[in-house]
């Protein structure tokens, strides 16, 4: 691999020469061959360029998981530009910062989007695409002959964006040559996959997590992906799953709860004999869930953790070895050391800060040197902000370092959702620190009610209800205490830690 | 502990449902399928918790499924 190739070039190109006719991706009732992905991925990188994109420029991708979410993500790193994934459940206001911020040339979404409008105030982009399943109207009539452009040394290869403490989310930057550390490492080596696996994500490709599952795995060992463009409610995974048969299954915790509630052994369209293995990360996978859904579904589920930083899992349990409740041993491909808050080593069983080092990992945020100086130390060291207890080799996740919480796989700032709270007359302080139910990270408002206002149920109930109309569901808090004061440092800030109840 | 289906109907008021949405809930059909989300589950499980006076039991309580679930289970534990 010389220094400049394109990889998403080199994938395709691959993939087209061995089965041009296989399905690289289903979705519904569509399937993608991987030679229809190459020729429209280049259909896209030649689109993107008559409409001014340049190698280097970003091109924010705010679409479901889909064909047409596919091509362009390829097709924009074919033209050497950085494709940015971001959750098409953005607002215009939260879209339009990260067209700003990632200083985007190009947004392709769909119809309707609220982007659209977001792109308009948005003087430097200069393409807005809006697409159906397939990609944008008329991309048939484009020429599929595009000559892959080197990526620029300079210039991200593909970006993400992590939410922030403050709200404000960081842009990730990553190399193209990036995406081939996880399954190289994780994707052989723990997955053991291969061409003949079917891989079926329920997280979205604007996560690190479900980039990786859904089109760098599939891509990088020729195998077939299942895209899912809805809400991953429950029942309709289950009906996915018995739809497509993939053989892997990657969640999330708080998902797993909830399809273990939905799943009836033997019941009508519920059906999970195709899986081999089931992969949980995003948050730690608590015990009993691990146990019980090993026990009813006779599935091995392995649980990790990874960072959009990292662009990879870097601890992980190995099949036939899970030790249900740990996130398991170092990943393929990565060191790992737990320091205190000096930065000295700690010994076994005793809580510290987990650093991680492997190839592909961020070396700067975008444009934040504040962020990069906590988070990228000397020597290619990762600070993770999460808290570890090791034994033998294998790690137990204990909690965050700071107050970010992290919930159904999402980044929650407290702050965000404290903010949010005192917007009813009843909330005079409020804090929000997690609260563990079944073994998950929860918020959990602790209130001050304001003068007149009486603590109890009822108000309660008020507050909860109050959170989701005005929040993201995993913002929204589980459950209300009232307070008659918080616990404060002398010079007064809120010390949500002593809040925590996990 | 024995709390009985009007109490639980309350429960899930007070868990931030809405009264309307309790009020309808069939006891003997999965939460899940009559609109309770990620957010409502995990709500209603902390204020049974909390009006059971001890924490359900991880692994059983990843088994409830329906109001007739909870109740059974909670009279179990009597």
């Amino acid at each position: 691999m010389t220094e400049h190739e394109n990889i998403a070039a080199r994938l395709l190109a691959r993939n087209v020469e061995r089965h041009p006719g296989k399905a690289a991706f289903l979705c519904g009732d569509d399937t993608l061959t991987c030679g229809a992905l190459a020729a429209d991925a280049a259909r896209f990188a030649n689109l993107l360029r008559a409409r001014g994109v340049a190698p280097g420029d970003r091109v924010v991708l705010c679409l479901p998981d889909s064909l047409a979410a596919a091509k362009a993500f390829f097709g924009a790193m074919l033209l050497g530009a950085a494709p940015v994934p971001v959750s098409e459940q953005l607002s215009a206001e939260d879209c339009a910062l990260i067209l700003g911020d990632s200083g985007a040339r190009a947004l392709i979404t769909w119809e309707d989007s609220p982007a659209v409008q977001a792109a308009r105030n948005c003087p430097e982009v200069a393409c807005v695409l809006t697409c159906g399943q397939h990609g944008p109207w008329g991309l048939g009539d484009v020429s599929s002959e595009f000559a892959p452009v080197p990526p620029r040394a300079d210039a991200p290869g593909f970006m993400l964006y992590s939410s922030g403490s403050t709200g404000r989310p960081k842009g990730v930057p990553h190399r193209q040559e990036d995406m081939l550390c996880a399954p190289l490492g994780w994707g052989r080596e723990v997955l053991g996959l291969t061409g003949d696996d079917v891989l079926f994500s329920a997280s979205k490709f604007s996560f690190a997590y479900g980039l990786t599952n859904s089109f760098t795995l599939p891509v990088v060992f020729g195998a077939t992906a299942v895209l899912f463009s809805g809400k991953p409610g429950p029942y309709e995974l289950l009906a996915e799953i018995a739809r497509h048969r993939p053989t892997l299954f990657f969640c999330v915790p708080t998902l797993y709860s909830m399809l273990l509630r939905a799943y009836e052994p033997g019941g009508e369209g519920m059906d999970l004999s195709s899986l081999r293995l089931c992969y949980s990360a995003g948050e730690a996978l608590p015990e009993a869930l691990c146990r019980q859904w090993m026990r009813v579904t006779g599935v091995e589920i392995l649980d990790g953790i990874g960072s959009t930083e990292a662009i990879n899992l870097f601890l992980s349990n190995r099949p036939g070895r899970v030790r249900c409740g740990t996130s398991g041993e170092a990943a393929p491909g990565f060191e790992t050391r737990l320091v205190d808050d000096s930065g000295a080593p700690v010994p076994d069983r005793t809580p510290g800060n987990l650093q991680v080092r492997g190839a592909g990992t961020c070396a700067a945020y975008w444009n934040r040197p504040d962020k990069t100086a906590e988070t990228m130390l000397p020597d290619g060291w990762l600070a993770t902000g999460d808290v570890c207890v090791r034994e033998g080799g294998v790690f137990t996740h204990k909690g965050r370092r700071d107050d970010m919480l992290k919930v159904g796989a999402h980044w929650v700032s407290p702050m965000q959702v404290e903010e949010a709270l005192r917007g009813h007359p009843a909330v005079a302080e409020c804090a929000v620190a997690a609260l563990a139910v079944e073994g998950l990270a929860r918020p959990c408002a602790h209130v001050v009610p304001a003068p007149g206002f009486e603590p109890g149920q009822e108000l309660s109930a008020e507050l909860l209800r109050f959170a989701r109309k005005v929040l993201a569901p995993h913002m929204c808090p589980v459950r209300v205490v009232f307070h008659a004061e918080l616990p404060k440092t002398p010079t007064g800030k809120v010390q949500r830690f002593r809040l925590r109840q996990l | 502990m024995s709390i009985d289906l009007e109490e639980l109907r309350r429960l899930l008021v007070a868990a931030g449902v809405r009264p309307e949405v309790a009020e309808k809930i069939d006891p003997a059909v999965p939460l899940l399928k009559q609109g309770l989300d990620s957010v409502d589950f995990p709500s209603f499980c902390a204020v049974v918790e909390e009006r059971a006076g001890v924490p359900l039991d991880e692994e059983t309580a990843l088994t409830l499924r329906t109001l007739n679930d909870f109740v059974a289970y909670l009279a179990g534990r009597a």
